[in-house]
């Protein structure tokens, strides 16, 4: 800022905005908004209930009134009651499912399934019923990316397919993209078995393939199926899972994208464990990729932080560094590190972290508290 | 520890939102904030974790700096610094300029403490002012600032307590914190014409009631207080060039 009149006086003056006083301000921004959300997540179910109340009660009168196409009858029980995996699948709202998209500009979308099932469209993205029967729900995603997380069907099948794919699933979480040229399967947890012009293949947690859209002469001449590959090493070892077959085509690995995309689902999941892996695999596969630096720079705040592995943080936290951290993080990079480094044990590190980052940042603003933990005992 | 880090902390999707947006993360300069801050606004319209979050911890000190030095009271701060917040996140679709967040929620904070302004002037008039302030700019004086700067601090704020509020807000955007004329008035939500003016008045103001019996400004050129400061800064170090 080109000050022509004297600097600012506020060089002279403490910081008042202190991390205590953020935190507690936070703490009431979140109860403010927190109201409102729950305010919806009340009205909302309130007033889907008090629209299927009505259609109830006035579906005898629709019934006489309008000639409805024939549907198959829904075995019920003793008491009258249909199962619930024995029921069409509708929107949780009681509406019974139809196509639902989401335009290039719009926000992504969640609509939620009578079973429980959720499912995220992402921004583009079309998703048409193919067959909502009592034993079946088949949805094609016409393009775009969707996350399923399909809640357990009992004797239902699910099926998602996309393109020339089909994805079945019993009960699981699993992103499918249809791009123009392939179509990608990532599963979270659970299974999900693909079928696939060139072959069934059994996809479980952690795993991700693509599979490119064949022409038909193209399909015919190579027959190509994809090669799963594991996120999780153990996980692909699995003996419950079926061995996954293998052909000329090769180039599925999980990319950068599907791995962060991995790391972010477990992180918001609770389990940082797959999120580091999924980070690791990250750097082991794409070191040169833009986000190599801040992927390993998340890793180390996983370790340090949730994992408590300060040794393998303090690695990442130099790892990241040497990838080539944008500036504005370098410094926290290089300050943290010296807390990994002592929490791990490694007095002689710590203080070498600190000088580090003393000489790089003389008057840094982390220069009190590398300070205290490169001294700490 | 977990206040800056966390505002440190870039989620996967931010990461691929500034590389969808063909911003090559690992050669960008000082510029990486305002990228971040578009990719996290992005983030928080898809209503993705901790993204909003991300956003306030990056945010947060600054917006309670500005509003405690304008306001001079941290309790009325703090308000300014939620309401600006949950304002903030409610209008976030029309947010036109998502890397200018920083930019625009200091200006939801300014317009906040004009609110407090136009209250307290209303609660005084009534006489049911009670608020002290207990962070006016010579409590807020560093540590290591001598006895007379901060005699200068204290003149300073009996000067400001006695300015309008838009001269005030003015003053402390432009000489405390460093603003210029034409983001001062964009802050303001004013003209230029109409910040320079309240900015002659409030230093005007200033120098007349901050100036010890004796001491008129030399040159005029600026505001006595600055010229205060400036000499305690030369004999403290701070803020040295």
């Amino acid at each position: 800022m080109s000050t022509p009149l004297p600097p600012p006086l506020r060089e002279v003056l403490r910081d008042p905005g202190d991390p205590r006083r953020v935190n507690a301000v936070w703490q009431r921004v979140q109860a403010r908004r927190r109201p409102r959300a729950r305010a919806l997540r009340v009205a909302l179910p309130a007033l889907a209930a008090a629209v299927c109340a009505l259609l109830i009660a006035i579906a005898p009168q629709l019934r006489h009134a309008v000639t409805l196409p024939s549907t198959p009858s829904s075995p019920t029980t003793a008491a009258g009651r249909v199962p619930a995996d024995r029921q069409a699948l509708s929107f949780a709202n009681g509406a019974a499912l139809h196509a639902i998209a989401t335009g290039v500009e719009a926000q992504a979308r969640v609509v939620s399934l009578s079973d429980g099932t959720r499912i995220a469209l992402e921004r583009d993205t079309r998703l048409v019923p193919r067959s909502v029967e009592r034993e079946l729900t088949a949805l094609a995603l016409e393009r775009g990316r969707a996350r399923f997380e399909v809640a357990p069907q009992g004797a239902r099948r699910f099926e998602v397919s996309a393109g020339s794919l089909t994805v079945v699933v019993v009960g699981t979480a699993f992103t499918v993209t249809a791009a123009a040229n392939e179509t990608l399967v990532a599963v979270e947890h659970g299974r999900v078995r693909v079928h696939a012009p060139t072959g069934d293949t059994l996809l479980t947690a952690g795993q991700s393939s693509r599979w490119p859209e064949l022409t038909p002469a193209a399909s015919s001449a190579t027959q190509p199926t994809p090669v799963p590959s594991a996120v999780d090493d153990s996980v692909a070892r699995n003996p419950v899972a079926d061995p996954p077959a293998r052909t000329a085509v090769d180039d599925s690995r999980p990319d950068a994208e599907t791995l962060l995309q991995l790391s972010d689902t477990a992180r918001a999941e609770g389990r940082p464990q797959d999120a580091a892996r999924a980070l690791q695999r990250l750097l082991g596969l794409y070191p040169r990729d833009i986000r190599a630096p801040l992927a390993a720079l998340t890793l180390a705040r996983l370790q340090l932080d949730v994992l408590s592995r300060p040794r393998d943080a303090a690695r990442n936290f130099q790892r990241a560094l040497e990838l080539g951290l944008p500036l504005a993080l370098r410094e926290d990079a290089l300050a943290i590190r010296v807390r990994a480094l002592h929490a791990a044990g490694d007095r002689a590190g710590s203080a070498r972290a600190a000088e580090a980052y003393t000489r790089s940042y003389p008057n840094g603003r982390f220069a009190a508290e590398v300070q205290r933990w490169s001294s700490a005992p | 520890m977990a206040g800056w880090w966390g505002e440190r902390m870039l989620s996967a999707a931010a990461m691929r939102l500034v590389q969808k947006s063909g911003v090559d993360t690992a050669r960008l300069p000082a510029s990486t904030p305002a990228a971040d801050d578009a990719a996290l606004v992005a983030a928080a319209l898809r209503s993705e974790p901790r993204a909003e979050e991300q956003l306030y911890r990056r945010h947060a000190p600054a917006v309670l700096a500005i509003a405690t030095r304008l306001l001079g009271r941290s309790a009325e701060a703090d308000d300014v610094a939620q309401d600006t917040f949950v304002i903030a996140f409610e209008r976030l679709s029309q947010l036109e300029r998502p890397a200018q967040f920083r930019g625009w929620v200091v200006r939801i904070a300014v317009s906040q403490v004009h609110r407090r302004f136009r209250r307290r002037k209303l609660l005084r008039a009534l006489g049911l002012d009670r608020g002290q302030d207990d962070a006016s700019l010579a409590k807020l004086a560093l540590p290591s600032l001598d006895a007379e700067s901060r005699a200068d601090l204290a003149r300073i704020d009996a000067a400001l307590q006695r300015l309008p509020a838009p001269e005030r807000v003015a003053f402390v955007l432009r000489h405390v914190e460093g603003y210029e004329h034409a983001e001062a008035a964009a802050l303001c939500d004013c003209s230029l014409a109409t910040i320079k003016r309240r900015l002659q008045r409030a230093e005007a103001g200033v120098r007349a009631l901050s100036a010890p019996r004796g001491h008129e400004p030399r040159d005029g050129s600026g505001p006595q207080a600055a010229s205060q400061l400036n000499r305690a800064r030369r004999r403290t170090g701070e803020g040295a060039p």
